[in-house]
């Protein structure tokens, strides 16, 4: 019993920290991930170095997906770690828990960092050969295979039966229940004996069973708390929090993660924030709340090209009710991916095909999925609905030689979205938003002007948000000189703000007016970081 | 223990006495791939497909002379009784089909790419080798091969990216030409290696691709300009003809008459803004006369059409093989697009509807002796483009096209990538990914 202490504190330690500090982290894996019984993926996977780690990487990878199974993983990899390193070292009489924890916990920060479970997976698999040759090879005392091994001492050092020889014990030895005569509680006990372990020849040294276990908990626990204080690790798994939000569309967590204090540090977390919001009805009373300094933070569109970009523009234009360039980005996004597809992108082309009534393609990427491992009731779920669904029919010629043909513009692409009568209701506020960050006023009213009863009439046109005007919109239209419809208290915060503007400092104006859309407004888009330099009187 | 073997033996026996009923069925089977009906050379006769509805099924293939007889048992779903099928029948052609397929595989999506390779497929059995994958090429676009009359020991293809060109192999030498550095300064694109091995005529393309907001056609792709330039391997140099390179049409899809002495490609007038002209540009088939390494007097439009737009002119004898679509001059988007002959005779055109489906047929190519075609298509499921076979009578017909045979028939399915560019090959063009890579690095 005593010598499961070490390994239960090293399963306990790294199972709580991968729960508590990288859960979604691990989800974002699975999402980046792919296993699939298909000639292509193992004949790919044999292209690369290490095929058989990358394959069982990619396995047990796919269980990520499923909160507690990440950190069940890690935590049984990095225990059989350490079973197995206790066990290499008992072969040689070296009685200790601490070298295996120590060495375990050092496997458990590579699978922290890891971007993948590869690494870690290899680990495990050269400490599992190295452990099946020492297995093989040695006996306890150091004696090789072939030698002569006295049945007392086979017995009384693992356990095995009397008069097995070495290498047919290697074969059958448990890892740790039988070397367990090596680990420190036998061995404490074994002071009592002549037969003990550091009566053997070339034992070198033994601690007590507590150091071992305050040994090993110590080590446990530093390596819990370098994770917990690590800033990369708490960066990436807010990160990832916030993706596995979006595409669970938790607007609520969303919001909850990417406030306007963290998004000062992290401005890419704007964009969901704006989404969230969006989503939420809130874009035009939030949006000046956020440290925005031009429209390239409302979105990824023009100023970035990578992976960051497609997977946000797939989850925003999925809820801009735009399926096609949502799959145009799930595919430039499976272009990032190590295998040049993921599940999260199956599953979105899935779901996107089935919603446009693509059964053909939805039905092929059904089939594609149901070939991993834990993808099966997905795929029925969709292969039931479209067996009692209608596919849609192909587009006309004549349609398709003249559909608009999207851009890298999102406010142009929402304005053709709107043309062609397709109008998420966060499509709106999304347009009204972007042209106040383009400080393009003009069209601001133009377009507010003829979406104002949305928020205005109580009735609205079905879609309508709320019976007063979203307090952006508000100090848009005080800039423009409109004041119908506009509350008293903005018209009176825009009077002092005039005022103030005339005789406070900058800094002072950015304190009290930061969070207004009048200071953005004034502020030279050239410059963004150093706001309103013509203010500064 | 014994007492469970028994038990389990005894089940066993009783299920095996119950007797499996087939009933007799008219119907010839529903598989996939449809192989019914279909000819195929001697050396494709090793044909496997399953039920196109996902029924568990057993299959006996007799030969009878030259038609194989495929009897096909299908149990229904959670039952062990089933239908027995009427046998169909695939006839087997003595015309040779060459050995080898050279094709490129790559997902079938948008702006980008991850892994692309140039692949080779022995068709007598299911070996599928690289050629070159774009590993070698630091991730670049490989493109464009193009062996001349099938010749393995000769082939070109595009590297791009940096320290890219374009990539001669000739026997076990390997170079990198960019193109951009000889002539005009243009890149080639789509390639036409003259019979004699001397000449490559390429079209210089500048391609765009771009993406309906809405609609079922969510790809289009279209050139900003093209031109046609010939490049000489003897002295790797490039020259231009002025009615293939001008600024008042854009030429594209070079293929030469097996003779070497006329060049087909296609030709629209520029518009001044294409994207927005798109549904409007409709490419003509023209041709010019080669003679002693120059082209020599003015083109001539051999077929156009205010209906159809032309692309991939590929000429066997009397007959040239095309792609034509509604608009445009990339077919593979558009599901409108079939195969069309012309009869040079006597200048008759007509859609090749026995081998068309409902969705995109698009590049393909003859066999050296012009009986059998490889083609491109998307009817499998409208995205991943398939190769499938048909045999062709001389006469102008030919037969119902079949798959290209995998080893399991789900790998149509599973296989998330598409075919390009199907060419045949007359032997194994080899392994050429770590002299690429070499030549990269130097």
């Amino acid at each position: 019993m005593k010598k499961i202490i070490s390994p239960l504190i090293v399963f306990c330690g790294a199972f709580l920290a991968t729960l508590l500090l990288q859960k979604n982290s691990f989800v974002l894996q699975e999402y980046d991930g792919l296993f699939m019984l298909s000639p292509d993926y193992f004949a790919a996977m044999f292209r690369t170095p290490f095929p058989i780690s990358g394959i069982i990487g990619d396995f047990l990878t796919q269980f990520f997906r499923f909160g507690v199974y990440a950190p069940l993983i890690v935590a049984a990899g990095v225990t059989l770690a350490f079973l197995m390193l206790r066990s290499i070292l008992g072969r040689f009489s070296i009685w200790s828990d601490l070298i295996p924890a120590v060495l375990s916990c050092a496997l458990w920060v590579i699978i922290a960092f890891a971007p993948t479970a590869r690494r870690g997976v290899a680990v495990v698999l050269i400490l599992f050969v190295v452990w099946a040759l020492v297995q093989l090879l040695f006996r306890p005392s150091g004696a090789r295979l072939g030698e002569n091994v006295p049945d007392e001492t086979v017995s009384d050092a693992s356990g095995a039966k009397k008069g097995q020889n070495v290498s047919g014990k290697a074969v059958s030895v448990a890892l740790g229940a039988k070397t367990g005569g090596n680990a420190p509680g036998k061995a404490n006990s074994a002071n009592l004996g002549a037969k003990s372990p550091q009566n053997e020849p070339g034992s070198r040294w033994l601690l007590p069973l507590w150091v071992n276990v305050v040994g090993t908990l110590v080590l446990v626990g530093a390596t819990f708390l370098c994770l917990a204080l690590n800033g990369m690790v708490r960066e990436r798994e807010q990160t990832a929090t916030l993706r596995v939000a979006a595409v669970m569309s938790d607007w609520d967590r969303v919001l909850a993660i990417a406030t306007p204090e963290r998004a000062a540090a992290d401005p890419d977390m704007m964009p969901y924030a704006f989404l969230a919001l969006g989503e939420k009805g809130r874009l035009g009373s939030e949006l000046f709340k956020y440290p925005v300094q031009s429209p390239d933070d409302f979105d990824f569109g023009l100023s970035e090209e990578n992976e960051v970009r497609y997977y946000f523009n797939s989850i925003l234009y999925q809820t801009l009710q735009c399926p096609n360039e949502a799959i145009h980005s799930d595919f430039q996004l499976a272009t990032y991916e190590a295998h040049g597809q993921s599940f999260l992108v199956l599953r979105r082309l899935l779901s996107n095909y089935y919603q446009i009534g693509n059964y053909e393609l939805a039905r092929k990427y059904a089939a594609v999925l149901s070939r991993s491992t834990l993808h099966g009731q997905y795929a029925r779920y969709f292969t039931e609905s479209m067996a009692s669904g209608t596919p849609r029919e192909p587009d006309s010629l004549a349609f398709r030689k003249v559909v608009p043909l999207i851009t890298r513009d999102e406010l142009s692409n929402l304005i053709m979205l709107g043309a062609g009568g397709i109008n998420a209701p966060a499509a709106v506020d999304r347009v009204l938003c972007l042209l106040l960050l383009q400080r393009d006023m003009e069209r601001f009213q133009a377009i507010f002007t003829s979406v104002r009863d949305r928020y205005t009439s109580p009735q609205g046109n079905g879609s309508a948000r709320g019976t007063s005007i979203p307090r952006y919109y508000e100090e848009a239209l005080m800039t423009l000189g409109l004041t119908d419809g506009v509350s008293e208290q903005t018209r009176q915060r825009y009077a002092d703000f005039q005022l103030d503007t005339m005789s406070l400092p900058v800094a002072q104006l950015r304190k009290l007016y930061g969070d207004t859309f009048w200071l953005y407004y004034m502020s030279s888009p050239d410059n963004a970081t150093d706001i309103l330099p013509e203010l500064d009187f | 223990m014994k007492r469970r073997v028994a038990i389990v033996f005894c089940l066993l026996l009783a299920a095996s006495c119950g007797r499996v009923q087939f009933a007799p069925s008219d119907a010839v089977p529903e598989i996939f791939p449809d192989y019914v009906g279909v000819t195929v050379p001697e050396t494709m006769t090793d044909l496997r497909f399953e039920m196109a509805d996902g029924r568990e099924m057993s299959c006996k293939s007799e030969r009878v002379g030259d038609t194989l007889f495929f009897h096909v048992r299908a149990w229904e779903k959670g039952s062990r009784n089933g239908v027995a099928y009427a046998p169909f029948k695939v006839y087997i052609s003595h015309d040779e089909i060459p050995p080898y397929i050279a094709y490129r595989l790559i997902e079938p999506g948008y702006e980008g790419w991850r892994n692309m390779g140039l692949y080779s497929r022995e068709l007598a059995s299911f070996k599928e080798k690289p050629i070159v994958l774009n590993s070698a090429t630091g991730m670049g676009c490989v493109n464009c091969h193009n062996f001349p009359g099938g010749d393995p020991s000769r082939m070109m293809f595009h590297a791009r990216g940096q320290g890219g060109g374009t990539i001669f192999k000739d026997g076990s030498e390997l170079r990198l030409l960019n193109l951009t550095t000889v002539g005009p300064g243009r890149q080639g694109t789509y390639p036409a290696w003259h019979p004699s091995g001397r000449y490559i005529a390429y079209s210089s393309n500048s391609t765009q691709q771009s993406f309906a907001i809405t609609g079922s056609q969510q790809v289009e792709v279209y050139d900003h300009f093209s031109d046609i330039i010939l490049l000489d391997l003897q002295t790797d140099s490039v020259t231009t003809y002025a009615p293939l390179f001008n600024e008042d049409e854009m030429e594209t899809f070079p293929a030469w008459s097996p003779e070497g002495d006329i060049l087909y490609y296609c030709s629209a007038p520029q518009p001044e803004n294409v994207a927005t002209s798109r549904g409007d540009i409709r490419y003509a088939l023209k041709a010019v006369r080669f003679s002693d390494g120059e082209f020599v007097g003015e083109p001539w439009t051999v077929f156009e059409s205010d209906s159809l737009s032309v692309s991939f002119p590929r000429v066997s004898g009397r007959w040239l093989l095309f792609t034509a679509s509604a608009y445009g001059t990339f077919p593979i988007w558009h599901p409108e697009a079939d195969l069309w002959l012309l009869d040079m005779s006597n200048g008759s055109v007509r859609c090749v509807d026995e081998i068309n489906s409902a969705d995109t047929e698009s590049y393909h190519s003859w066999s050296a002796d012009g009986k059998w075609i490889v083609f491109s298509s998307r009817r499998v499921d409208g995205r991943y483009t398939r190769l499938f076979f048909s045999h062709f009578d001389g006469e102008g017909h030919f037969t119902k096209p079949f798959l290209l045979p995998q080893k399991d028939p789900q790998q149509n399915t599973l296989r998330l990538t598409s075919y390009n560019v199907p060419e045949f090959v007359n032997g194994d063009p080899g392994e050429l990914t770590k002299q690429v890579s070499t030549l990269f690095a130097q």
